[in-house]
């Protein structure tokens, strides 16, 4: 019933089981609950709000987000909590024709947990089938050897019609990005409906 | 529905994928040119299914006129969604909707709607169109890929 209003949220513990199973990530089983994006509780938006800009407030301000309903376009929302059931770190997931993509990923990055809990997350949820995202910079060394590389070529396909540059070096290409210019991004994940 | 953007039939040749996506995607109309006087146009399958299928009556082509008029740079996700509301209502229900000339609504014009067609339905209406527009402005600034990349150089 008016899913185009809403979004699929699952919150987890930082401490989250590391062996568990985290299938849900793409077939949007519990703990994912879909919700109204106007029916979270405001705590929780202004929770969201504050680790985003928080984190993004070195850049430019004119590439912020204006405000949180930017954030629909992210289907699926990982939220994280601390001990005492506070929120310390999100990571945001749009649905692809490839599978689930990672999207902005946020933390308290005063808190060692919080940072953690998000990279041990990324370095578990991109070796299941249907996950994928493109990385590089900080992201990309705290995921090397835990993740899978996608071959640029197939990255190039799944990335039509936006185009990119291959390297020479067989892992990375490049890409230019409105208002940030060109990037040097590595595709990682177990993406699907590839040839 | 987006307002109709044209393109000249040589120009759309080496354009057609993004054209194609902003159709399918973006819910937007284009009209294809030649030579400035022939025109055709791409329009997403199923306002095309609509607009000739005979046998559908006034309230269904009511329905997808009025969507697109009231959510007009919305996803197509949005307008469908909207699509599926107005269908659920009356003749005499869907009229009052066709003067709505924007969105937000002002007080008065929201205290009326709600009244003919319910106040669940103008909330949905106006989170439609709030979410869609903010979603639209990210989109062509750009912000999305942005933030994306910038996540990566964060303190991890």
């Amino acid at each position: 019933m008016n899913s185009d209003l809403q979004v699929e949220v699952a919150a987890i513990d930082c401490a989250f089981n590391r062996g568990a199973a985290l299938d849900w990530v793409v077939s949007g089983a519990p703990p994912f609950q879909a919700i109204n994006l106007f029916d979270i509780e405001q705590t929780t938006i202004d929770r969201i709000w504050d680790l985003y800009t928080k984190a993004y407030g070195g850049y430019s301000t004119n590439l912020f987000f204006r405000n949180v309903f930017s954030y629909q376009n992210y289907a699926r929302w990982i939220l994280f909590f601390n001990d005492a059931k506070n929120l310390d770190a999100f990571a945001f997931f749009k649905k692809h024709p490839n599978g689930i993509k990672l999207g902005i990923v946020s933390a308290d990055f005063a808190n060692t947990a919080a940072k953690s809990a998000v990279i041990d997350f990324l370095r578990l949820v991109f070796n299941i089938e249907g996950v994928f995202g493109e990385v590089s910079d900080r992201i990309e060394i705290r995921l090397k050897g835990h993740v899978p590389i996608v071959d640029p070529k197939i990255a190039a396909m799944i990335l039509i019609p936006k185009i990119i540059t291959i390297d020479p070096n067989g892992t990375h290409y490049s890409r230019d990005l409105k208002h940030v210019g060109i990037v040097k991004k590595m595709m990682v994940g177990r993406p699907v409906n590839v040839p | 529905m987006e307002a109709i953007k044209t393109y000249p039939i040589s120009k759309a040749r080496d354009k057609l994928s993004d054209l194609f996506n902003a159709v399918t995607g973006g819910n937007q109309v284009v009209e294809l040119t030649r030579r400035g006087i022939d025109s055709t146009a791409l329009l997403v399958s199923d306002r095309y299914e609509v607009i000739i299928d005979k046998k559908a009556g006034y309230e269904e082509k009511l329905s997808v006129l009025i969507a697109d008029v009231l959510l007009p740079n919305a996803q197509t996700n949005f307008v469908e969604a909207q699509v599926a509301d107005l269908r659920s209502l009356s003749l005499a229900q869907l009229l009052p909707l066709l003067n709505v000339k924007k969105l937000p609504l002002d007080a008065n014009q929201r205290k009326s709607l709600s009244k003919t067609v319910g106040r669940e339905y103008i909330d949905r209406l106006e989170q439609r169109h709030r979410i869609s527009a903010s979603i639209r402005e990210a989109e062509e600034l750009g912000l999305y890929e942005a933030n994306e990349h910038l996540a990566n150089k964060l303190p991890w």
